[in-house]
């Protein structure tokens, strides 16, 4: 699987890019919603795990444009702060700190629950 | 005295009226320090009647401790030795109860030579209290803000922790690719240290303020806020009389390093490459304030060529009572910075001046009261680094 990872931190941008890499996937990594969404215009991720608060353009921005350039990407929220997101996003979000365990526990659900393309809804919301 | 004409000066009952009927407290005390003149305004402002008043010596309405200082400063005032007047003043009515006034002072001589002094006093305690309220909601704000700030933060320090002990871990049980074991120990060590550096802020505003306040060198400080910063950012001393300034050490220096932050950030957004300047010099005395008797100010300004701040948003980081609640996530976690600059300089009694153009750069200066040192005083920088 081919993932993205947006995050403004950079120790955590490479802790995440080792990780999913060790769990088996390719990973490409962006420290700000404008970088990503230049990477995925040269060729789509399966997945995008974007961080909420950001400089410049924050992570429901990104992920509004990353899914007009990427319809069928599964997105991921992944922040620190979750009630900053909820009414804002129906896109499943997840809470820092993430171990390897619930990384790979993510990674692994997105082979089984991948959702048809199409529609404006990116991901249905998460139980 | 010039006037339009009129009948209501025609007499001179009619200015007896006008002292007697305005709405400030006016007394005139002579040489001796004795009443000679009290109005109905000052009489209610102290809680006496005016025949208690009159021919007794001024101190007898100010509280034991502070007559001392009263009389040296009439006396001072009276005789030419100073235009200094006290300003802001704590007073114990009559009753009992504490007031806050605002005092100014005028000298009077009679015809026959004789000096007095004319003494303006009003009640202003209502105006500090909402002062203080309105600073303590900020605070309140602030804290907020800052809990939004150490929580974002420490949530990705434990998140890249967790992640890199996992993968150690991990690589320990299984093939260890040293490398990168390596790298993920050193991104543990960076986030760690982050992290202390938070506490330390975050102790900095737990504690109140008051009793964290020492005298300290504002260009020693100055010198410490910019380790970090050493190759973008120019330090000039435009002090030529050492001054000391009364400031919580730990909060001076994130005000600074706040403002060097930013500045550095414009400069990048602007694409530039100049220096940013970290400047230290004198600027005009600030009015007194209660408890506070500085003789003088400093002015510690950052100068910048970088985007420029839009006039909109400098109105908004300055407005009274603005909220933080009005931020968006982002921003309170991000752009807190300004209005924690702004309360630190408030608490201190000093003001923020922003001069700022787009797309060319900003000037912002923190005036701070401060007290030209003394030949005796031993002067010690504070410890800011634990």
């Amino acid at each position: 699987m081919e993932i993205l990872i947006v995050d403004d931190d950079e120790s955590l941008l490479r802790s995440l890019k080792r990780a999913v890499r060790l769990l088996g996937h390719s990973v490409r990594a962006a420290p700000s919603g404008q970088e990503a969404c230049a990477q995925a215009a040269e060729r789509c991720p399966d997945l995008a795990m974007v961080d909420l608060i950001m400089p410049g353009i924050d992570g429901i921005e990104t992920i509004a444009r990353l899914h007009r350039l990427c319809p069928s990407c599964r997105f991921v929220i992944l922040t620190g702060t979750p009630q900053e997101a909820a009414g804002r996003t129906l896109v499943e979000v997840r809470q820092k700190p993430i171990g390897l365990a619930d990384l790979r526990e993510l990674l692994g659900a997105s082979h089984a629950d991948r959702p048809a393309a199409g529609g404006d809804d990116v991901v249905p919301p998460s139980p | 005295m010039p006037t339009i004409p009129t009948d209501l000066f025609n007499s001179e009952e009619a200015f007896h009226q006008l002292v007697r009927l305005a709405p400030i407290g006016i007394c005139v005390t002579d040489r001796a320090r004795r009443f000679v003149l009290v109005n109905p305004a000052y009489c209610r402002v102290y809680g006496y009647g005016e025949e208690e008043l009159l021919g007794r010596e001024f101190t007898l309405v100010l509280p034991e401790e502070d007559r001392a200082l009263a009389a040296q400063l009439h006396d001072d005032f009276l005789e030419g030795r100073t235009d200094e007047t006290p300003g802001e003043w704590r007073l114990r009515r009559k009753d009992g109860t504490l007031r806050t006034i605002l005092v100014d002072a005028a000298r009077l001589v009679s015809p026959s030579g004789a000096r007095f002094k004319l003494t303006t006093v009003q009640d202003i305690t209502e105006q500090k209290k909402l002062q203080s309220e309105r600073l303590a909601r900020e605070r309140e704000g602030l804290i907020a803000s800052v809990a939004a700030i150490a929580g974002h933060d420490l949530n990705n320090t434990l998140s890249t922790v967790q992640l890199s002990i996992d993968f150690i871990e991990h690589g320990l049980n299984n093939r260890p690719d040293l490398a990168v074991l390596q790298a993920a120990v050193s991104d543990i060590k960076q986030v760690l240290e982050r992290a202390r550096a938070l506490t330390g802020r975050l102790q900095a505003i737990a504690l109140p303020t008051e009793h964290r306040r020492v005298e300290v060198d504002p260009i020693s400080e100055c010198r410490r806020s910019l380790i970090g910063f050493a190759d973008r950012v120019v330090f000039e001393n435009g002090m030529d009389r050492p001054h000391t300034i009364l400031v919580d050490p730990w909060r001076f220096a994130d005000a600074v390093v706040n403002l060097l932050t930013n500045a550095t950030e414009a400069t990048e957004a602007a694409g530039r490459r100049d220096a940013i300047i970290l400047r230290v010099r004198h600027a005009a005395p600030l009015p007194v304030s209660v408890g506070g008797r500085s003789d003088a100010a400093i002015a510690v300004e950052v100068i910048d060529r970088g985007v420029g701040i839009d006039p909109e948003t400098i109105q908004r980081m300055f407005e009274p009572g603005f909220s933080t609640k009005q931020l968006n996530a982002a921003q309170r976690v991000r752009g807190f910075g300004m209005i924690s600059v702004r309360l630190f300089v408030e608490e201190a009694g000093g003001t923020v001046q922003v001069h700022s153009v787009l797309g060319e750069g900003t000037r912002i200066a923190l005036i701070l009261p401060a007290r030209e040192t003394r030949a005796e005083g031993a002067l010690v920088a504070s410890s800011t680094v634990g």
